[in-house]
């Protein structure tokens, strides 16, 4: 059983972007990078309970940070963007959600990503993926603070 | 870059799936209306629910009820004396032996409180406690239940689960050897029941999943029911009324299956199918479904539900010979079949509050039915 | 109860085996909503149901083993 676990999760890290790894010239155009400057990538949700719950957690984190070297940018993996739109319209309505965010309703880019649970959140610099934190975190505002300054 | 992959952070909480508990806070208030024809039974039950995450990691479900029964439940009895549980005897002239309904009243109260545990792999452990006080009934019940999931991608999972109750009923004297009769006090008599089940869930595609469980009861004790009366035959043609004598140990096996699957992204359909086999020759099988309908702020919930099960090798709803050890008038325990519908309706009158109303109508071939109406109200916060 | 473990999980997946397709975490949306849940979407309704279906017929389990007594026989 252990060793099926550990080689379905081998499976899942040789597919998706982990830690070192290059993400796709068009895929960081896409999704509007430059260079030296350092992303925190989100994969969310509506219908994920635990991914609604960081958010507002993010956003809190978000106005903490030096926004000339570090953005945050969901992606909303929502199928439907009505969906996906009025949720993330609910949200910043009641000002929990202040990053810009990207639909991605045919699933392409997180398709890329390949996280192995969701929530899940990259930092990203010059193109390359630094970390990755898979599911809730209870602080992950101060997780986030934390992490950046150790970069 | 001292940054590393936090794949091994204990709080790392993969997304539950549907099998999971689910991760928002709620209250939920419902109530029962249940009523028996022929002015049976009776009950009205109030409960509440609070349902609470504790972080990522724990989940805490507390529910609350109190019954109020009350009506008839029909038996044997000396009709000489009047018709009361009370009315037992012996060498009764058999124009004196009625059956028909005897009045009870009961009033019940149970709680629950079930913690979600999940661990750095997400596997979680459910550990419950159960509590239920009536006037001459007290059980205590203790439950753990882990779930373990077999792939990362959390599409299949084990569960094993195994719960202990402690039960004890107060009866009349005359029913146990424990009891100094002339003091007139009640006897408490005990049982047990331990429950073990095994479960395995796999989903099959993104709309369906399927899951298969195997269980197994045992009971030990006091297994009666203080109502029930039965009349023995004696060899001198005289009667009997007695208490019911049913065996004080019963194991019983079983396997059930569930299938759901969504048909659209507004229709919601669950198929159940459950065997029940037990050491008092009662075999059952139950078929359950269900469907969800979605549309705007409401949906309806529909069902079905069919029942059938073979009567316990000593029910007797006749007289019995004096040779025979146990034997039971309670035509819960006969050959019967059983159809129950059901409609609920549920109002989303704000994105947190919701409402529903509904009810469901069950047909017993003992000539037992039941209407029962459910209305409520689901706070999420 | 190992033995039989193990035969229920090999029977299902042969079972299973063919038509199952691996569901990747992002693509649950409809696995979790709560009309898909076990027990649906209102836990005390499910509660008075398997009560009354308990206390008016012979057989009970399946469901899960929390649950807790009554004085019902």
């Amino acid at each position: 059983m252990r060793h099926f676990l550990l080689l379905s999760l081998l499976m899942t890290l040789l597919f998706g972007y982990k830690e070192g790894d290059t993400i796709d010239p068009q895929l960081q155009k896409h999704l509007g990078l430059q260079d030296d400057k350092v992303y925190i990538i989100d994969f969310f949700a509506s219908w994920c309970s635990s991914c609604e719950k960081e958010i507002p957690l993010i956003s809190k984190a978000n106005q903490q940070i030096d926004k000339a070297h570090v953005e945050i940018i969901g992606i909303d993996v929502d199928k439907s963007a009505k969906k996906a739109n009025a949720f993330q319209e609910s949200l910043r309505k009641d000002g929990l959600l202040d990053f810009r965010v990207i639909n991605d309703p045919m699933n392409l880019i997180i398709g890329k990503f390949e996280p192995i649970g969701m929530p899940a959140l990259y930092y990203v610099k010059d193109g390359k993926v630094l970390a990755v934190i898979y599911g809730a975190i209870d602080d992950i505002d101060k997780q986030i603070l934390k992490d950046l300054e150790s970069l | 870059m001292q940054l590393k992959t936090y794949l091994s952070l204990p709080a790392a909480a993969l997304l539950l799936s549907a099998i999971s508990a689910q991760a928002e806070d709620y209250v939920s208030v419902q109530y029962l209306n249940y009523s028996e024809s022929d002015d049976r039974t009776t009950v009205s039950a109030p409960s509440i629910e609070i349902n609470k995450d504790f972080g990522t990691d724990y989940t805490l479900n507390v529910q609350a009820t109190s019954d109020s029964v009350s009506g008839a439940s029909p038996t044997y009895y000396d009709a000489s004396s009047g018709p009361s549980a009370y009315s037992r005897g012996q060498d009764i002239d058999p124009d004196d032996i009625e059956f028909g309904n005897i009045d009870y009243k009961e009033e019940r109260m149970a709680g629950s409180a079930l913690l979600t545990t999940r661990f750095d792999n997400r596997d979680e452990l459910k550990t419950g406690v159960a509590l239920s006080y009536e006037h001459d009934f007290r059980s205590i019940e203790g439950s753990a239940d882990y779930m373990h999931w077999l792939d990362s991608s959390k599409n299949q999972s084990i569960s094993l689960g195994f719960a202990y109750q402690s039960n004890q009923s107060l009866v009349e004297c005359d029913y146990s050897d424990a009891c100094d009769g002339t003091s007139g006090a009640s006897a408490a008599l005990d049982s047990d029941v331990i429950t073990t089940q095994a479960s395995f869930m796999q989903v099959i595609d993104q709309d369906s999943y399927i899951k298969a469980s195997l269980f197994y009861i045992a009971e030990d004790g006091y297994l009666g029911s203080p109502y029930h009366n039965v009349v023995r035959e004696n060899t001198d043609n005289t009667l009997d009324v007695l208490h019911e004598v049913r065996p004080d140990t019963r194991t019983a096996y079983g396997a059930s299956a569930k299938y759901a699957r969504a048909l659209s992204d507004a229709v919601a359909l669950h198929v159940g199918y459950r065997y029940y086999s037990d050491d008092w020759e009662i075999d059952s099988h139950t078929i359950d479904t269900e469907i969800y309908y979605e549309f705007g702020d409401f949906m309806i919930n529909a069902g079905l539900r069919y029942y059938m099960q073979s009567e316990a090798s000593f029910y007797s709803p006749d007289y019995f010979s004096a040779d025979k050890q146990y034997a039971t008038s309670d035509e819960r325990l006969s050959d019967l079949d059983a159809i129950d519908y059901k409609l609920h309706a549920y109002y989303d009158v704000t994105e947190d509050v919701t409402v529903n109303l509904g009810g469901s109508f069950y047909d017993q071939s003992t000539g037992l039915s039941a209407v029962s109406i459910v209305a409520g109200v689901r706070y999420s916060f | 109860m190992r033995t039989t473990l193990t035969l229920l999980i090999a029977a299902s997946a042969l079972f299973f085996g063919g038509c199952v397709k691996e569901v990747k975490p992002w693509e649950k949306e409809t696995l979790a909503k709560d009309t898909m849940k076990e027990g649906g979407p209102n836990t005390l309704l499910k509660s008075y149901e398997e009560h009354t279906f308990t206390s008016k017929e012979a057989s009970k389990g399946g469901g899960g083993v929390a649950g807790g007594g009554c004085g019902c026989n």
